[in-house]
């Protein structure tokens, strides 16, 4: 199984195109390290269950990975899913991809958006997108993020004989 | 019958001066809503009408809400809309103008057979 280190936007899909591996950032305590061994193959298995979305902004001090952190938090908080435990999962099985959409993706720090995450394994895509609004008179420049979560489980359905449908 | 709760979907809504506490209440609801989609009915092939949906509205004048009104701006499933004392109320004073906030819990239950999906063998 090849496994691959991603360090940009390009590299995340450039591996997902060739069906090398995606990378997790982020693992929560027994279940898979950091560096997961998704092949392109595996990652389509996965069943899409949910997408939160949410907008963040930093006024003032043109940060955009506090803008990221505060949309994500914002898409996360709106919600709280029990679709994990209701289909007979522990949450922490659960699969998220986050894409962050900013004006300046390279100024994103992505583990600490990863970082939001309370639990599950995190990916974290950003590109371009979101905006910046600049004050004429102060030159002072708002930005905002966007951000959206999606969430995977890694199942299969069983028919009534137990079966793997 | 296993109902299982899958997802509450939190939001807020107001209706800045025309006090209309129905109209902060759809807001709400419409809120909650769009800051997520249950992508799981087309994934998993479930039905969306099969969903049990309980609408609880917070306001701070509970009988100034027209609960059918609210119901529709559920789109799928089977909609009980609740109403209580909640949310909150900025008074002005000055410029005497009451502007309504109403907050909103929606709780999706689903019917979801134990065992019928399980973790794919390693």
């Amino acid at each position: 199984m090849m496994m691959s280190m991603c360090n940009g936007t390009d590299d995340v899909r450039e591996a997902a195109v060739n069906g090398e591996g995606i990378c997790i950032y982020r693992a929560v305590d027994g279940l898979s390290p950091c560096l997961h061994d998704y092949s392109l193959d595996k990652a389509m298995a996965r069943k899409r269950l949910l997408i939160e979305m949410g907008m963040g902004t930093d006024l003032r001090g043109q940060d955009y990975t506090k803008a990221a952190v505060r949309a994500l938090k914002d898409a996360l908080w709106h919600n709280s899913v029990s679709i994990a435990p209701a289909l007979g999962y522990p949450r922490e099985s659960m699969e998220v991809d986050v894409e962050i959409g900013v004006s300046d993706p390279d100024a994103v720090n992505r583990q600490t958006v990863a970082d939001v995450l309370p639990y599950g394994r995190a990916r974290v895509n950003v590109v371009k997108g979101g905006l910046d609004i600049t004050n004429r008179e102060t030159g002072n420049t708002t930005v905002m993020a966007n951000a959206v979560a999606v969430v995977y489980l890694d199942i299969e359905e069983q028919d009534a004989a137990g079966e793997p449908a | 019958m296993s109902m299982k709760r899958i997802i509450l979907e939190m939001g807020t809504g107001n209706d800045l001066y025309g006090e209309d506490y129905t109209k902060a209440a759809r807001r709400a609801v419409h809120d909650a809503l769009h800051h997520s989609s249950l992508t799981l009915f087309r994934t998993v092939g479930l039905n969306r009408d099969d969903m049990q949906i309980t609408v609880t509205i917070g306001v701070q004048k509970p009988e100034q809400v027209d609960a059918e009104s609210v119901a529709e701006e559920v789109p799928f499933g089977t909609v009980q809309v609740n109403v209580e004392f909640g949310g909150l109320n900025v008074e002005d004073p000055e410029a005497d103008t009451v502007t309504v906030i109403a907050t909103v819990g929606i709780e999706v239950h689903l019917d979801l057979p134990d065992g019928k999906f399980t973790l794919p063998a390693a």
